[in-house]
């Protein structure tokens, strides 16, 4: 029986011949959602954010600073608050959108037992808002120009029937949509 | 080995820069923002990674993971909420301008506001600051001629609502008076001629009495008391 001349040659390594495709697919899947998370669908033109479809591209400076002069003068400390009213393009009403900067000295109120939602509250149904017809709030909690923190959205409705009782925290907590910075939600050790 | 070191120095500079603007925020504040977000509204949203005992759990961070990657494909699935959270790209565009007509007020300085208004063409609050510092140096052809044009696009902003009319003479209104404010309070800076002052308080006065006569709203004319110590009703 004579020996196969082939056996005493080192085996070449064959590599695993599946992965290639796999980590092509793999990398093409970190791609799209890259390519989502930093919006560039939207820089390219392709997608319309929410906002632009649905929002006016010029917002109420005067309704802004109606409802920021309510809060003064109802003694609510505003530093490090600012508010852009933005109307609806196709209905009557619009979104308030409140900038709260801790660099620039913003905290929330004290007194109310939920001082977050108890903020909300009031900028969703003060007198200002109301003679604006604010249909949803957004908050937006950073720490100077570039490290945004949380933001938070509510309708008016919404933080109104809570208010009142027809709504649980549970049930507001539900409703209300938000973002939070990938950071502060791994960095923040001890709380819960 | 260097490059590792350079890695190394480069995640933590990363981890210190959240970490050190958490330590400088109100401390009460940030323990009421990690109760929501580890609390009641993660646990709603399924975009808490915790477990109870304050610890990150991989399976609820896998989900959370998952739950916060599908809200930035394919957003909340409420159109309007994911308006209020995509605004800041609208306010973040305006903002420099915004910062600098308002200075511009303060000194009567046209030429900036007029860089604003050719960046931004359709913006009335642009028109109407121009307007007010025309007013002030007492150019109240010019003046006018600028207010019409922001009441033509204030109604052009608000044409899709039924009450457009109404929405933007409110809205022209509303944006006049906190700058007429603003030039009332500034005029020993911005160049106001004597007939400018009188302008700037009769327009002023007019537009505050406007608000509560036809809209019911006496927030300004209690404003004109308390910050500017002006009585509109006997100001004609």
């Amino acid at each position: 029986m004579g020996i196969s001349p082939g056996l005493d040659r080192p085996r070449r390594r064959r590599g695993c011949c599946g992965c290639g495709p796999l980590l092509l697919l793999l990398l093409l899947v970190v791609a799209i959602g890259a390519a989502f998370y930093f919006k560039v669908p939207q820089k390219l033109g392709l997608m319309k954010p929410a906002s632009e479809r649905l929002l006016s591209a010029v917002p109420d400076r005067g309704c802004a600073a109606q409802i920021l002069g309510t809060l003064a003068a109802r003694q609510i400390d505003t530093s490090g608050l600012t508010l852009w009213v933005l109307p609806y393009k196709d209905k009557a009403g619009a979104i308030l959108y409140a900038d709260l900067d801790a660099s620039a000295g913003f905290t929330f109120p004290k007194g109310p037992a939920d001082p977050i939602v108890g903020f909300m509250t009031t900028l969703a149904t003060n007198e200002g808002s109301v003679s604006c017809e604010i249909k949803r709030v957004a908050i937006e909690y950073r720490f100077g120009e570039d490290l945004s923190m949380i933001k938070l959205t509510a309708s008016t409705q919404e933080l109104q029937d809570h208010a009142s009782g027809k709504l649980t925290r549970q049930q507001l907590m539900k409703a209300m949509e938000g973002k939070v910075d990938p950071a502060m939600m791994l960095l923040s050790g001890g709380a819960k | 080995m260097r490059r590792r070191r350079l890695i190394g120095l480069l995640l933590i500079a990363l981890l210190c820069l959240p970490l050190t603007a958490c330590e400088s925020m109100s401390g009460s504040d940030y323990m009421l923002l990690m109760e929501l977000i580890y609390g009641d509204w993660g646990n709603a949203k399924g975009t808490n990674p915790r477990n109870d005992k304050g610890e990150i759990d991989p399976v609820k961070a896998a989900g959370a993971a998952v739950q916060t990657g599908k809200q930035e494909l394919l957003g909340t699935g409420n159109e309007d909420a994911d308006a209020a959270l995509s605004a800041v790209g609208i306010t973040g565009e305006v903002r420099p301008w915004d910062g600098q007509v308002s200075d511009a007020v303060n000194k009567g300085d046209e030429s900036s506001i007029l860089l604003a208004i050719t960046d931004y063409p359709n913006d009335p609050h642009y028109y109407n600051a121009l307007a007010v510092v025309q007013l002030a140096k007492g150019n109240g052809i010019d003046a006018m001629k600028n207010f019409e044009q922001a009441k033509t696009l204030s109604k052009g902003a608000k044409k899709g609502q039924s009450d457009a009319v109404t929405a933007a003479d409110k809205m022209q209104t509303r944006d006049i008076l906190p700058l007429l404010e603003q030039a009332i309070q500034h005029q020993s800076e911005n160049g106001a001629t004597d007939d400018g002052k009188t302008s700037l308080l009769s327009t002023y006065c007019s537009g505050v009495r406007h608000m509560k006569d036809k809209y019911s709203d006496s927030y300004w004319s209690s404003r004109a008391k308390t910050k500017m110590n002006l009585d509109c009703e006997q100001y004609r």
